[in-house]
């Protein structure tokens, strides 16, 4: 129950808001709505569970995803995706099939926390 | 002149040598003695072989001579006096016959002349009236001085009616038309020059002008040659090309504000969420719930508005196509709960006909159709008709329904992005539709009766096309 999450997403409320109900569910959370800063506290810090954004400034959700799986690969990553298909994604293919699930925006947030639960 | 009737001719060669004959007499009896014998028989030779042929010719030199023998000399048919006779003879024969042959000769270079002439003015006249473009001659005045069959036809008036008339009566601007008119004699021709014409029966058509001055030899301005090309079917070409360059913004425009908004509406979700979970009050339960809600619904336009503008292929698999069919059906029927609108299913014996399409596309098309065809029936009851049969390697898909039907002037829009006659939508469903089955190779077409109903039908090809 002790489990470490990252969130990352460029849209300030959307960032707190999840990482408050997630906080609320009983875990640690860290989260920030800069990638720069994000990618800072995946070298300093561990965590099982990233939540990173796909399209932001600077570093994308995906450069995210590299970096945590490179550091530890039994890390469960969510990508939340904005767009509605997966094709664009799958551009990046290989890297694709590291993430744990593709989650949509606007959140099915019961969907989302019963997806937290099993990790 | 020339008779075509030979004996006319041979006689007349003969009536000529008579009349040389008398006019010898003539002169003689009033003039005197000492006329050359053969002078006044030359020029009648000439004039027979010149205007009658060769032949005549012949025949006036050789009665001229018989009757110069005969008469004149005294003598007797080829009865001679003395040597000077028989050899003025000669020559005179000799003569007449030269003369002949060189008449002949001009008359027969005359001829090839004509002929050359009038093939070349029969090979030019037949280009200018073969040419698919209104060719016309306009004079100094502004008068139409000749015109070819296109022009009559552009215009829908006969040759007669329009020759004499000022050309700038049969277009939609006839000052812009004398404007240009009066570019041709300043500048010496106009190209490109947009006018429209305006036919007899009230038809326009737009056209470009080519119109140059032309000459005499001596380089005297006789008036200008124009040729008209229709351009209709290039302006509504630059129109389609117009319409979809403004669609295609509108698309993109469409798109980006669509994926703007995922995040407010994320953030909205989230607080909502947040709210209804710390305050258990049952009194804003209801709101909380709306903006759940809402906020679904607002997604669901924001994935129609992404999915048209994303539509770009088609990810074939093998799928039963009735069975999405009636899955749709029963779907849309739950949604419609409340109405009593009998859905009749008639699917012939390939009830597990199986096609190769894409299943999310296919659900979309039926699921928009249907969903059309609900809303249409706005009175509580109705009937909606599901037919699907095969015709050899092609499934046909019937939707029709006894509702509010759709009208005519809207009918052309109706697959257009963004028309829509609802108050709710976006007015992507049919275009979607529209998208998807043409990247199966299909098609899709509707009829519509305002008032009495509309029917949709679409053809979807078994095996995937080549070119899908």
């Amino acid at each position: 129950m002790h489990k470490k999450f990252l969130i990352v997403d460029d849209d300030t409320d959307v960032s707190n808001s999840l990482a408050m109900l997630i906080r609320e569910e009983g875990y640690l959370v860290d989260n920030t709505s800069d990638s720069g800063e994000g990618a800072l506290l995946i070298e300093k810090n561990r965590y099982d569970v990233g939540i990173f954004d796909y399209k932001m400034k600077g570093l994308s959700g995906i450069d995210l995803l590299k970096m945590i799986k490179n550091k530890n690969p039994r890390c469960a990553v969510f990508i939340i995706s904005g767009t509605l298909d997966i094709d664009t994604l799958s551009a990046d293919e290989n890297v694709i099939s590291l993430a744990a699930s593709i989650i949509n925006k606007p959140f099915d947030i019961e969907a989302l926390l019963q997806k937290m639960r099993i990790i | 002149m020339r008779f075509s009737n030979h004996f006319v001719r041979y006689a007349l060669a003969l009536v000529a040598a008579g009349l040389a004959f008398v006019l010898r007499i003539a002169i003689v009896h009033f003039v005197g003695p000492g006329l050359p014998t053969y002078i006044t028989f030359y020029p009648f030779i000439m004039f027979v072989a010149i205007f009658e042929g060769l032949g005549p010719g012949l025949l006036a030199t050789m009665a001229s001579a018989i009757m110069v023998n005969y008469w004149v000399l005294a003598q007797g048919i080829f009865k001679f006096e003395n040597a000077v006779d028989v050899v003025g003879q000669i020559l005179f024969l000799g003569m007449g016959m030269l003369m002949s042959g060189a008449a002949e000769r001009y008359r027969r270079d005359q001829k090839k002349s004509v002929e050359a002439i009038r093939l070349a003015n029969n090979y030019n006249r037949n280009l200018i009236e073969t040419s698919l473009d209104p060719l016309t001659t306009i004079s100094a005045k502004g008068k139409i001085t000749d015109v070819n069959q296109a022009t009559i036809e552009v215009t829908g008036l006969s040759r007669e009616k329009l020759i004499g008339t000022d050309f700038s009566d049969y277009f939609t601007e006839p000052e812009r038309a004398r404007q240009g008119y009066q570019q041709v004699f300043d500048k010496g021709l106009v190209s490109d020059y947009p006018l429209t014409i305006r036919r007899k029966d009230g038809k326009i058509i737009d056209v470009l002008y080519n119109a140059v001055v032309y000459k005499d030899d001596k380089g005297n301005v006789l008036g200008v040659f124009a040729a008209a090309r229709d351009v209709t079917l290039l302006k509504k070409a630059e129109t389609e090309l117009e319409k979809a360059r403004r669609l295609a913004d509108i698309g993109t425009l469409a798109a980006t504000v669509a994926h703007e908004l995922r995040n407010p509406l994320a953030a909205i979700g989230l607080s909502a969420w947040h709210i209804k979970k710390m305050i258990k009050d049952p009194r804003i339960e209801t709101d909380l719930n709306t903006i759940g809600r809402r906020i679904s619904e607002a997604d669901q336009i924001i994935n129609n508005i992404l999915s048209y503008s994303k539509i770009k292929i088609s990810r074939f698999q093998v799928v039963k196509i009735n069975s999405i069919l009636k899955e749709c059906i029963d779907e849309a029927m739950g949604r419609f709960p409340g109405q009593t609108i009998a859905v009749n299913v008639k699917i012939d014996r390939t009830e597990d006909l199986s096609i190769e399409a894409d299943p999310l596309q296919m659900k979309e098309v039926f699921n928009n159709i249907i969903n059309n065809a609900f809303d249409a029936i706005n009175k509580n009851t109705g009937i909606i008709d599901v037919e699907s049969c095969v015709n050899e390697s092609i499934v046909s898909i019937l939707i029709k329904d006894n509702g509010e039907g759709i009208e005519r002037e809207h009918l052309k829009k109706i697959f257009d992005p963004f028309f829509t006659t609802k108050t709710k939508g976006t007015g992507l469903g049919l275009a979607v539709c529209n998208l998807a089955i043409r990247l199966h190779n299909g098609s899709i077409t509707i009829e519509s009766d305002k008032g009495k109903g509309t029917a949709v039908t679409i053809t979807l090809p078994i095996r995937r096309q080549k070119d899908a």
